[in-house]
């Protein structure tokens, strides 16, 4: 890397402008949610529109989550929300584990074993770039036949199913990078295949499934269109109750931007803990970067 | 005891035979996409040639149509315009991405102080949940809005233009929506192949005299060719497939001016509850995916 870097032209001044140019362009809207998100209730739509809320209007934070009233004049009721985190959280968390075990054995089979020949690989990226419409509306005739509509289940099965093509390419280029003499040498000293899978290779990929497990996670916590054509009301997760807000007597600025802040605070930490694995996450292990 | 360890030297030598191992690493993949994907699908194919709601009785009982959703289709104006826009919004926001991301990453090619740090910034864009970008440009693009302020304030007069309710301005919205967010991704992939770029042709280049433009269309762009298509390939199937933002953006308006294909299958399969119909859309969709998949992803799996 530090060779690279010395053989690199250095940056002009063209360069400089363009990059902050950028820079305002990425920046201005993550400015502008996170200060809506602390504009007393007065400041939410004023013409011209007020950039820096006169005081910090943390209200906004905590009435999400106790539900509460907002505001002098009027009162706007908010919506609790807490519910809507633990439910994606909940299928979050499970639909990334069934993913992440499915897809561990599954890359196996493909990394070692070429498992599937011509047909598995192509059949599982045309499954995650098929428009998930189509699977969701005969998934919510099946889940209204066998009952799993609006079940936290039903959603996580959802997840983990429409995740596993990321989580098994993903982790079978992690795979590839060992070498298979290690586990080569474990068989000659008589463990069995499979053996030598799992006590070989998986204690050294240990990091690339815990890339991958963030990965497939910041994919589930995002997901809108299955979780608002699988479930109703028993399960809401964060992106649905967002739309929801919508619905609520008034705009509700201030709030619902607090609550967007929330929303994306854990996709932000894990993809700055992932960023080395990330080129290899979108681009199925196509690219190692 | 001896049972117990009989049984599990079986398993570890039926493990070591091929179907054993197939079944063992490959089952439950098999398992959990034929049964999520591929008896809904054969449902779908089923409710496609039949008319059903779920108002008019139980799924068996659905009343065969022969193709009548079929037929529909063709006459279905409003179904022929979405997929006009989806392919529209498509060609031009994956263009515009790449053109982004193209003079983002060859930028990023040069040293210069704090490179990492930038990086890290510039990558947030593409973490952010879709519908609270969404969210917040709905927000950003209201008449009164700061967008609307800001370019006010460059031309020095008042303006308060209705973006999300004009056709035009509400189309153009969803794009600069979607390239604010996806750019991101064509900078954080090309970028990674401008870094892995052999350095001894560009050294080589650079003795014989060759500018830097020169090294970049000549040299550089040629090797990245592979990398290139494939973030082209990525990125064009996931526009097709936009649902979240203009969903909340616009709801599809005003009119049908950003009603993409998966926002009107979605109104007539789920929310007017017409799952007979909307199968026989969503077939449709699969098979207009699938002719597109097949040469699209053979790049990707090359590269493995």
């Amino acid at each position: 890397m530090s060779v690279e870097e010395t053989a690199m032209e250095k940056q002009t001044l063209t360069g400089w402008i363009l990059i902050l140019l950028g820079l305002v362009l990425v920046i201005f809207p993550l400015f502008w949610i996170l200060s809506t998100s602390l504009k007393s209730i007065g400041e939410w739509v004023t013409y011209p529109p007020i950039f820096i809320p006169e005081r910090l209007a943390v209200e906004n934070y905590l009435s999400i989550f106790t539900g509460g009233a907002l505001g002098g004049g009027f009162v706007a009721r908010v919506p609790n929300v807490t519910k809507s985190v633990i439910d994606s959280a909940i299928c979050s968390v499970g639909g990334t584990a069934i993913s992440i075990i499915i897809g561990l054995l599954a890359a196996f089979g493909i990394a070692r074993h070429r498992m599937g020949g011509e047909f598995f690989p192509i059949f599982l990226l045309s499954a995650r770039m098929a428009p998930p419409i189509v699977a969701a509306i005969p998934l919510l005739i099946l889940y209204s036949i066998i009952g799993l509509v609006d079940t936290h289940i039903g959603l996580i099965i959802a997840y983990a199913c429409f995740t596993l093509p990321y989580s098994t390419w993903m982790i079978a280029s992690f795979i590839e990078e060992v070498p298979r003499d290690l586990e080569e040498a474990a068989q000659v000293d008589g463990m069995s295949t499979l053996e030598s899978h799992f006590k070989v290779t998986l204690p050294l990929i240990r990091g690339g499934i815990a890339a991958t497990s963030l990965f497939v996670f910041i994919l589930n916590w995002s997901e809108f269109l299955l979780a608002l054509t699988l479930t109703h009301e028993k399960v809401l997760t964060i992106p649905v109750q967002i739309k929801a807000f919508f619905t609520y007597s008034g705009q509700l600025y201030g709030p619902q931007s607090a609550f967007g802040v929330i929303a994306i605070i854990p996709l932000i930490i894990f993809s700055l803990i992932i960023q080395r694995h990330l080129v290899r996450g979108l681009t199925f292990g196509a690219i190692k970067g | 005891m001896a049972q117990a360890k009989s049984f599990r030297e079986r398993l570890s030598e039926f493990s070591e035979t091929a179907p054993g191992r197939f079944l063992m690493l490959h089952g439950p993949i098999y398992v959990i996409l034929f049964l999520i994907l591929l008896f809904p699908f054969l449902l779908e194919i089923y409710l496609s040639f039949s008319d059903w709601e779920p108002g008019r009785g139980e799924w068996w009982f659905a009343h065969f149509n022969y193709g009548l959703g079929f037929s529909r289709i063709f006459r279905d104006f409003r179904l022929w315009y979405s997929v006009g826009i989806t392919f529209l919004i498509a060609a031009i926001a994956v263009g515009a991405e790449f053109a982004l991301g193209l003079i983002g990453a060859a930028l990023f090619s040069r040293s210069f102080k704090g490179k990492r740090g930038l990086t890290a910034i510039f990558l947030v864009p593409m973490f952010f949940m879709p519908v609270v970008v969404a969210y917040n440009f709905w927000m950003m693009f209201q008449p009164t809005g700061p967008i609307n302020f800001v370019i006010g304030k460059m031309f020095g007069r008042e303006i308060v233009y209705p973006w999300l309710s004009r056709a035009g301005s509400a189309f153009a919205a969803l794009i600069i929506t979607d390239i604010w967010q996806w750019t991101p991704f064509m900078f954080l992939i090309l970028n990674a192949g401008m870094l892995s770029l052999p350095q001894s042709p560009i050294e080589a280049a650079k003795v014989l005299g060759a500018s830097e433009w020169q090294i970049f269309r000549r040299i550089k762009l040629p090797m990245l060719k592979n990398i290139i298509i494939i973030a082209l390939v990525i990125r064009f199937m996931e526009a097709l497939k936009l649902f979240d933002t203009p969903y909340i953006l616009t709801g599809g308006g005003p009119g049908f001016a950003t009603e993409t294909l998966s926002i009107y299958t979605y109104i007539v399969g789920v929310q007017t509850g017409r799952l007979g119909y909307g199968s026989s859309i969503a077939m449709l969709l699969l098979i207009l995916i699938l002719l597109i998949i097949s040469p699209a992803v053979r790049p990707i799996l090359r590269r493995r």
